[in-house]
């Protein structure tokens, strides 16, 4: 299976997307993963920052970008550079 | 017919007058909340006090900005305390940090210039910037309390274009003033609204830094901004929201208004429309954007007759109520105001009355 990633918002409002294998996360990552994925949204962390929407088996969470635990952001971190853009309709 | 006051426009002009900060804002929103007020006199009285403000804070040693330039050493989990460039400081070794010292003066001088306003929370609030945040960091932002400024991935944006970017810096400053002034919700219409504010802003900044007119103006947020994966010349633009670039999909009209869940309900997509309201007024009014434009929407703000959870139809119409005490109801600037909100659909020409 895999893991969807949508980043949103930040001054440029681009919304982007990767994908990542279920295989390829580290027991940590999936830990963390599983702790957004069962609980509620938090509110936005502030004018222009990043929102992550995380898919995993048809369960989703929205993980404002301040309250990223170290665990999961050693995995956005390897998404860097890998960033769907643009768009496959707009391509 | 005669204008009924609760207040008598006498006391009014005595408190714009000479009253303080404090109690001339009261006397204002006083004055936006009374639909009766159309004398020539209060409005002469409420205009005669804007300059007058400034001067009366001169003195105090304000006027001046209050930079600081930190570099967080690629960092995002705490403030930084190494200060590259301090206030007064000559230029330094980093670039990064000359540009922002010099896009932070540039927003000051602007808003104190021309809306006497001190700072972001007029009252000379230092100005915090910190370069170099994160890694490959593509994003800007306002903390609550400092201006953080990432290097971008030189894929999606430009390696350093964040700082070199003026309507950026003032973009992120405002969004201290409407933290300090409305502090609208960030999420949905009021999101959009508080998005939009900044942009607005952040491009009165850029056309105040230039001494460009309304026609002048590109209109645009953020040129120069993007690297070579995305194909397109802006962010944003307000001319013509939705043809900043490959991708754009900024509404210009509420029929277009986009529901979504990401981007905190679109916030970054909706302020389209607004964007595009202050567009269509300022140039209808020509000139300089800022001179009547840009006051209407100031004086909204720190009037604060709009709640934080406000739509666009709530911040509309007081931005007519702005304009009304600013410069008339059925003025030629209300009238531009409300033709622009009827024309992105915010308001019906039924609701104008």
């Amino acid at each position: 299976m895999q893991v969807d990633i949508e980043r949103s918002g930040g001054f440029g409002g681009l919304t982007l997307h990767a994908s990542v294998g279920e295989e390829q996360l580290t027991p940590g990552e999936r830990a963390a993963l599983e702790r957004f994925l069962s609980q509620p949204p938090r509110p936005p962390s502030g004018p222009d920052r990043f929102v992550y929407r995380i898919s995993l088996r048809g369960r989703q969470a929205i993980v404002q970008e301040d309250e990223i635990p170290p665990e999961l952001r050693s995995l956005l971190e390897r998404l860097d550079g890998a960033w769907d853009w643009p768009p496959p309709t707009h391509h | 017919m005669s204008p009924c006051f609760i207040v008598p426009p006498e006391l009014l002009e005595r408190i714009l007058r000479l009253g303080q900060a404090a109690d001339r804002e009261a006397a204002l929103a006083t004055l936006s909340i009374d639909h009766s007020i159309r004398t020539n006199r209060i409005q002469n009285a409420f205009l005669a006090a804007i300059p007058r403000r400034r001067h009366h804070l001169v003195h105090g040693g304000r006027g001046r900005p209050h930079r600081t330039i930190f570099d967080a050493h690629h960092r995002t989990d705490v403030h930084a305390t190494t200060v590259l460039r301090a206030e007064g400081q000559p230029p330094c070794s980093d670039e990064d940090a000359n540009h922002a010292y010099d896009g932070l003066g540039d927003t000051y001088r602007f808003f104190w210039e021309a809306l006497s306003r001190d700072s972001i929370d007029d009252a000379g609030l230092p100005l915090l910037g910190e370069v170099h945040f994160g890694r490959n960091y593509d994003n800007a932002f306002w903390d609550g309390e400092r201006m953080m400024f990432g290097d971008g991935d030189g894929r999606l944006f430009k390696i350093g274009g964040f700082v070199r970017a003026l309507d950026v810096i003032g973009h992120e400053l405002c969004h201290g003033v409407t933290q300090s002034t409305l502090n609208l919700l960030y999420t949905g219409q009021p999101g959009a609204l508080n998005e939009s504010i900044s942009d607005v802003f952040g491009s009165l900044v850029k056309q105040y830094r230039r001494g460009q007119t309304a026609a002048d103006s590109d209109w645009l947020i953020g040129e120069d901004l993007l690297g070579p994966a995305v194909r397109g010349v802006a962010l944003r633009s307000l001319r013509a929201p939705g043809t900043a670039f490959e991708g754009d999909l900024q509404p210009a009209h509420m029929r277009d208004y986009r529901v979504t869940s990401s981007d905190n309900g679109g916030v970054h997509l909706n302020s389209g429309i607004p964007n595009h309201a202050f567009y269509l007024a300022a140039t209808a009014l020509g000139g300089y954007a800022w001179e009547k434009a840009g006051r209407i929407w100031y004086h909204t703000l720190v009037v604060g007759a709009v709640p934080p959870d406000a739509h666009f139809h709530t911040f509309a119409q007081a931005t007519l109520r702005t304009a009304g005490v600013l410069f008339g109801v059925a003025s030629e600037e209300w009238r531009a105001v409300a033709e622009a909100w009827v024309r992105v659909g915010v308001l019906s020409a039924a609701q104008l009355g």
